[in-house]
């Protein structure tokens, strides 16, 4: 990197609609090929989230109603933690080659980078999630009573609530101290709201939805959701400034 | 210990107006320090002597002076401190929210130390208050915590700012430390309104916010006495961290 | 319902506990300020 030249800041005013959503689909082709070429990080996540489910099964012992009345909450759990991991790579990678600072210097717009990087962590949530609930069913003899596709929606927003604010903090972690620490410490409660609404909404979906509050746990979700991947695409690009 | 407080009754039944004629005095004061830089050196110092003697008064009028509640007994003297401390912390969480935009939109030394005082006072406030509700709960509830929706999302916002404090240790530059606090101190923002509507939202064992109209003028009296000084003792805490925010971070730019 | 009788040991350890957390702090405040400014 040259030092005579300035590098070019990240504007939020300059680029169209439609350059900040094709620059998004940039980056989240990028990370997506990348997580595909080298598929280990993957792998590695859903082993972690399976061998968690276990060692939830092994913990809480053999009565089958505990741990079928609270299997969602395992479920969430496992995605929980293996998002600390997910997210944290996602920066790291970055933060090794230096090239957070080469994605800096091109006129990539820092909201653009954001919805990139957040959506390609929901992706990887999502995958996480699609083995866990199978393994779940399983190991804790749940049943999905209600529609598969209240699932889907479930498991999309309380991914996409993990994903938002991780992606923020997970930036912020990469480049301060302690980062392994931080991360979980700032991200965690946050996320309480959101993943109440998921294992309550996940519970219901297995155990069935007698008093029909399904659909304000999953309303509580999406209101998070919109809140907070708001937020993030307004405030991100703070992130990345330089001084 | 307190009982010749009762031979004054008639006098202080006269005196129910006393507190909110401090508050005014005292939101004068506040305003005065924030308007007339010369007056900054003094009025911080009248704060802190009213604030004094308020928490000496406080002692007999909560303790013997106002009467004992009809269902918590003479427990409920613990939540003329409790209230105030958990609605204040609250408070300067939000004041934390406004400094945050404000170094977002215009980045300032003075900004960053009023995010920064902001949330040390307000964990000691909160973490404070968090304790007499615990302590007030035991021998009403029968126990010291539960996890319903006040006292959890409550407990929440503490991890939350306690996150937002260790984010600022670990962060050595000075500009990217406050923009990230700024950035973090807006996320965690969105939960003060969460927490302090729970008892609404969700059916919760902890009360609703009472109407004054409701309850004993006596006790709605100590209630404003207690807030008016704990108010007072936030504005000098509040000055005083702000200034000790400022002393560092001056400290930190210029060089060795 | 009936009222709570008593409790005094509790009103009186969260005065104590107030005014002992209000003076470490304010002390600590002050001690902090004082070595700093001149």
């Amino acid at each position: 990197m040259s030092e005579a030249q300035p590098p070019v800041p990240l504007s939020a005013s300059s680029p169209p609609p439609g350059g900040i959503l094709r620059a998004t689909l940039a980056i989240l082709g990028k990370d997506l090929l990348l997580e595909w070429r080298t598929r280990a990080r993957l792998n590695a996540l859903v082993l972690f989230s399976l061998a968690t489910l276990l060692l939830f099964s092994f913990a809480l012992g053999p009565d089958t109603a505990a741990l079928r009345r609270s299997a969602g909450g395992y479920v969430w759990l496992a995605i929980l933690f293996a998002s600390v991991l997910s997210l944290g790579e996602s920066f790291r990678v970055e933060a090794e080659n230096m090239s957070l600072e080469g994605l800096r210097l091109l006129p990539v717009d820092g909201r653009a980078l954001f919805l990139g990087k957040a959506i390609g962590n929901t992706l990887v949530l999502c995958a996480v999630s699609l083995v866990s609930l199978p393994v779940a069913i399983g190991l804790f003899d749940a049943e999905v009573t209600l529609d598969a596709g209240r699932l889907v929606l479930v498991m999309l927003a309380g991914c996409a609530g993990v994903a938002a604010p991780g992606t923020v903090y997970a930036a912020i972690a990469a480049n301060a101290k302690a980062r392994d620490v931080l991360l979980p410490l700032l991200l965690f409660p946050i996320l309480i709201p959101s993943l109440l609404a998921s294992v309550k909404a996940t519970a219901l979906i297995f155990q069935g939805d007698a008093m029909g509050e399904l659909s304000s746990w999953l309303s509580l979700s999406c209101a998070f959701d919109v809140l907070y991947w708001g937020l993030g695409y307004f405030l991100f690009p703070r992130i990345l400034e330089e001084n | 210990m307190f009982d010749w407080v009762a031979s004054y009754s008639s006098g202080l039944q006269a005196a129910l107006w006393a507190p909110l004629v401090l508050l005014v005095f005292v939101l004068a004061l506040t305003l005065t320090h924030l308007v007339d830089r010369g007056s900054r050196s003094w009025v911080w110092k009248v704060l802190l002597g009213i604030a004094v003697l308020m928490f000496v008064v406080q002692a007999p009028l909560a303790l013997s002076w106002a009467p004992a509640e009809r269902y918590m007994g003479d427990t409920g003297r613990i939540l003329y401190m409790h209230v105030p401390l958990i609605s204040l912390a609250m408070a300067l969480l939000v004041i934390n929210f406004g400094a945050s935009i404000a170094y977002l939109m215009r980045p300032s030394m003075t900004a960053d130390a009023v995010a920064e005082a902001s949330v040390s006072v307000a964990m000691m406030y909160g973490v404070l208050g968090t304790l007499l509700g615990a302590i007030w709960a035991k021998p009403t509830w029968g126990t010291w915590w539960t996890w319903d929706p006040r006292l959890t999302t409550s407990a929440i916002l503490l991890v939350i700012y306690t996150g937002y404090l260790a984010l600022r240790r670990f962060v050595d530059e000075q500009e990217r430390r406050a923009t990230w606090s700024a950035v973090v101190g807006i996320l965690a923002a969105v939960n003060i309104p969460v927490t302090y509507f729970s008892v609404r939202w969700w059916r919760s064992i902890h009360q609703v916010q009472s109407n004054p109209s409701t309850v004993d003028p006596q006790m709605v009296m100590v209630l404003r006495w207690s807030y008016t000084m704990f108010i007072a003792l936030l504005v000098v805490l509040l000055y005083q961290r702000t200034l000790d925010a400022l002393e560092a971070r001056k400290r930190e730019s210029t060089p060795p | 319902m009936g009222q709570v009788v008593g409790g005094w040991s509790y009103v009186w350890a969260s005065y104590a506990v107030t005014w002992i957390v209000v003076l470490v702090y304010g002390v600590n405040l002050y001690a902090r300020r004082r070595a700093k400014s001149p």
